[in-house]
């Protein structure tokens, strides 16, 4: 058995546009990304929204199809699995998504909504406990403590973050091998944002679960610890690679750059030093620069960056950047 | 100083028989940024809606409230005491102005940008379509769009940082001088909001305007406010100017706040967040409203509600700082 739990190699997802009437354009989504997570660890997924972030995560849940490539669970091809060992896959990967209201039923109650997965996977004799304790133990584990004061409200009566307690409880009922969570706290209150994230990681931890963990945000991350694998991504692509602490501290990429400067920061003063480091704003599937992905907004872009996309490259052990000016 | 613009006295809300505002008062001045943060549901949101004079049927304003509007320096108007007929035909998008919270969703799908535009128009009595048009081009490019493109294009077709420049373009159609900003980055990610808070910031220069940004994101005000007012339980707690409210925060509740920012590559000191939940209007707590989560809270903050007193460079509400103590 493989030490990756997911491992998804090269994988192209292509949407179409409409370019105008009855015309549609192809472009790739997700670019050739590969990417794998060890039994037990995380890895953080960065970049802005329409890099392709979703789009990659749901094709390591078997929620799309890529146009090319392959992913492994356990070191098996999921598209190549007998029935019994794609359904063991599905129990396993599981997704906590951006809005809880994406796969939350409103009309039932959160004690209702949480027993219908454990019947349904007929979680009690699997792990030979009665139905309800396993329901209030996954309750308590997220914080919707205690389950009494909870088990019999509505979604709508939930507040925002309690809600998307609620969305973890559901992905981890299941007690999964492999969790995406898509920026579950996107929506939220930075005072809550680090109770989530708390929430999550001792989870993982405690479960030993992989966890591929979404965001635009990239201080979040640092709740996994300084040495949490991190890729960035923009446009389709996986732009550099390496552990929390070094993206955050020293970005080698001009995309990377650009994404931590624009971090709010909380000092008055840095209003007069602070710029803006690309130019214009991510462009739309239907005006993507050939080259590198970066090459129309990038301050140092040479000739070679219009014609020539840029390899992910290893610049030292653990890092690594798709760049000409580190090729 | 500067002269004002705005002074918003004694405001109560309610919802229903919930009273949602207490008695929120301060006073935005010509030209400058004025920030209304705190956490989602405390209140923010109502206050600006009482301004525009838009809140839901459901709703009540108090009989001491009053809202002065100095238009064009001259003597004040009660915009709450001005018949609606007057206040819609030379205060509401003339005079004040508002960009929505989560309005990106809100334009209408089925029609072209330009359309919206004419909407906006026609709501106006302007009906010559060429002045329109010629109107959204200016503010289209003021915004730095491609006008052109832009007009012609349906909502889906633009990512959420065009939509969010069309929607303050159209918010600038009549020329307004004072312009409420509700969450303008909330949606967005963090390279998509500075680009919007820059933009915010010339648009500001060019058109001579006054801003009242509202946020429950405090880190984001540091770059463009001048003055910031804190909201809890739909009550200011501490109000003074950008650089006390960062550099000598005093009210606890805005030390949580700015604590639960994360410090790029600290990872000794990772915010904890505020505990327990924000407050909830329909079973507020006796005394500080924010005892329950106060970290200094003693006996008086569960008895006594703290008044809002004036300490000469700041307005606080707590009574650690109240000028006779309880013993
Ligand atoms: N079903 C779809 N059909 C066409 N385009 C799509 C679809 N889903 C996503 N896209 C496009 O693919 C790109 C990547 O989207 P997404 O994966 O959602 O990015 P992210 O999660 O990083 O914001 C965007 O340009 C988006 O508009
Ligand atoms: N139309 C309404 N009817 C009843 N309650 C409302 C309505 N609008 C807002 N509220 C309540 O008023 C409080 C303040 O809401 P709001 O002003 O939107 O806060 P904020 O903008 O700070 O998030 C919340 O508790 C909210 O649930
Ligand atoms: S390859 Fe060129 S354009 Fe791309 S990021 Fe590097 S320098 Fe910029
Ligand atoms: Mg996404
Ligand atoms: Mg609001």
């Amino acid at each position: 058995m493989s030490e990756n739990v997911i491992e998804a190699r090269d994988i192209v997802v292509r949407f179409y546009v409409s370019a105008g009437l009855f015309r549609r354009k192809p472009f790739n989504a997700v670019d050739g990304v590969s990417l794998a997570i060890r039994k037990g660890s995380i890895v953080g997924l960065v970049g802005e929204s329409g890099s392709g972030k979703t789009t990659f995560g749901k094709v390591t849940l078997d929620l799309l199809r890529p146009h090319k490539g392959d992913v492994l669970f356990r070191g098996k091809s999921i598209y190549n699995m007998t029935s019994q060992e794609y359904r063991e896959y599905r129990i396993n990967a599981q997704y906590i998504p951006q809005d809880p209201y994406a796969s939350i039923n409103m009309f039932r109650k959160v004690g209702e909504a949480l027993l219908d997965i454990a019947r349904y996977h007929k979680l009690d004799q699997r792990y030979g406990v009665d139905i309800m304790d396993i329901v209030r133990d996954i309750m308590i584990r997220v914080g919707l403590s205690p389950p009494e004061k909870y088990i019999n409200k509505y979604p709508f009566q939930l507040s925002g973050g309690e809600r998307q307690r609620l969305s973890i409880a559901r992905a981890l009922i299941l007690r999964p091998a492999y969790v995406v969570a898509d920026e579950p706290t996107t929506m939220l209150d930075a005072s809550l944002k680090a109770n989530i994230v708390k929430t999550i990681r001792d989870m993982v931890k405690e479960f030993g679960l992989s966890l591929l963990y979404i965001t635009h945000e990239i201080t979040l991350l640092q709740y996994f610890g300084p040495e949490t694998e991190v890729a960035v991504m923009y446009l389709g692509k996986i732009v550099e690679k390496g552990t929390v602490k070094d993206i955050l501290l020293d970005p080698i990429h001009p995309y990377t750059k650009a994404l931590l400067a624009a971090i709010p920061v909380p000092d008055p003063k840095e209003r007069y030093t602070r710029k803006v480091l690309l130019k214009g704003s991510i462009p739309s599937p239907l005006n993507r620069p050939s080259g590198c992905v970066l090459s129309d907004r990038c301050p140092f872009a040479e000739a070679i960056c219009k014609k020539e996309p840029p390899q992910l490259k290893v610049v030292s052990p653990g890092r690594e950047v798709a760049c000409h000016l580190f090729s | 100083m500067r002269e004002p613009l705005l002074k918003v006295r004694n405001l109560d809300v309610y919802y229903y028989n919930i009273r949602v505002l207490h008695r929120v008062g301060f006073e935005i001045r010509r030209g400058e940024v004025y920030a209304l943060v705190g956490e989602s549901g405390c209140g923010k949101t109502t206050t600006a809606n009482a301004i525009l004079r838009i809140l839901p049927e459901i709703a009540r304003i108090g009989n001491e409230s009053s809202i002065l509007y100095y238009k064009d320096g001259r003597d004040p108007v009660d915009l709450l005491k001005l018949p609606e007929d007057e206040f819609s035909r030379d205060i509401r998008w003339k005079e004040i102005s508002m960009v929505f919270q989560g309005a990106l969703n809100a334009l209408n799908p089925t029609i072209k940008i330009k359309a919206h535009f004419l909407e906006t128009a026609k709501a106006h009595g302007i009906r010559d379509k060429k002045e329109v048009y010629k109107r959204a081009y200016e503010l289209l490019s003021a915004v730095k769009l491609e006008a052109d493109r832009v007009l012609e294009s349906y909502p889906i077709e633009l990512s959420g940082g065009m939509k969010q420049r069309v929607l303050i373009a159209l918010a600038l159609f009549l020329n307004p001088k004072f312009v409420i900003l509700d969450e303008p980055t909330t949606a967005l990610d963090v390279l998509t909001q500075r680009e919007i808070l820059f933009l915010l910031k010339e648009l500001k220069e060019k058109f001579d305007l006054t801003y009242m940004l509202i946020t429950h994101d405090i880190a984001l005000v540091a770059d463009i406010a001048d003055r910031v007012g804190i909201m809890y339980a739909g009550r200011i707690v501490e109000e003074s100017s950008v650089e006390k409210i960062f550099y000598d925060p005093k009210h606890p509740y805005t030390i949580a706040l700015l604590r639960s920012v994360p410090q790029i590559g600290d990872f000794k000191r990772l915010p904890e967040g505020i505990p327990g939940e924000p407050a909830d209007f329909r079973k507020l707590p006796p005394g500080c409203p924010f005892h329950p989560r106060c970290p200094e809270a003693t006996e008086i903050c569960r008895q006594k509600v703290p008044p809002l007193i004036d300490l000469g460079d700041r307005k606080i509400a707590c009574h650690l700082y109240a000028k006779e103590k309880v013993s």
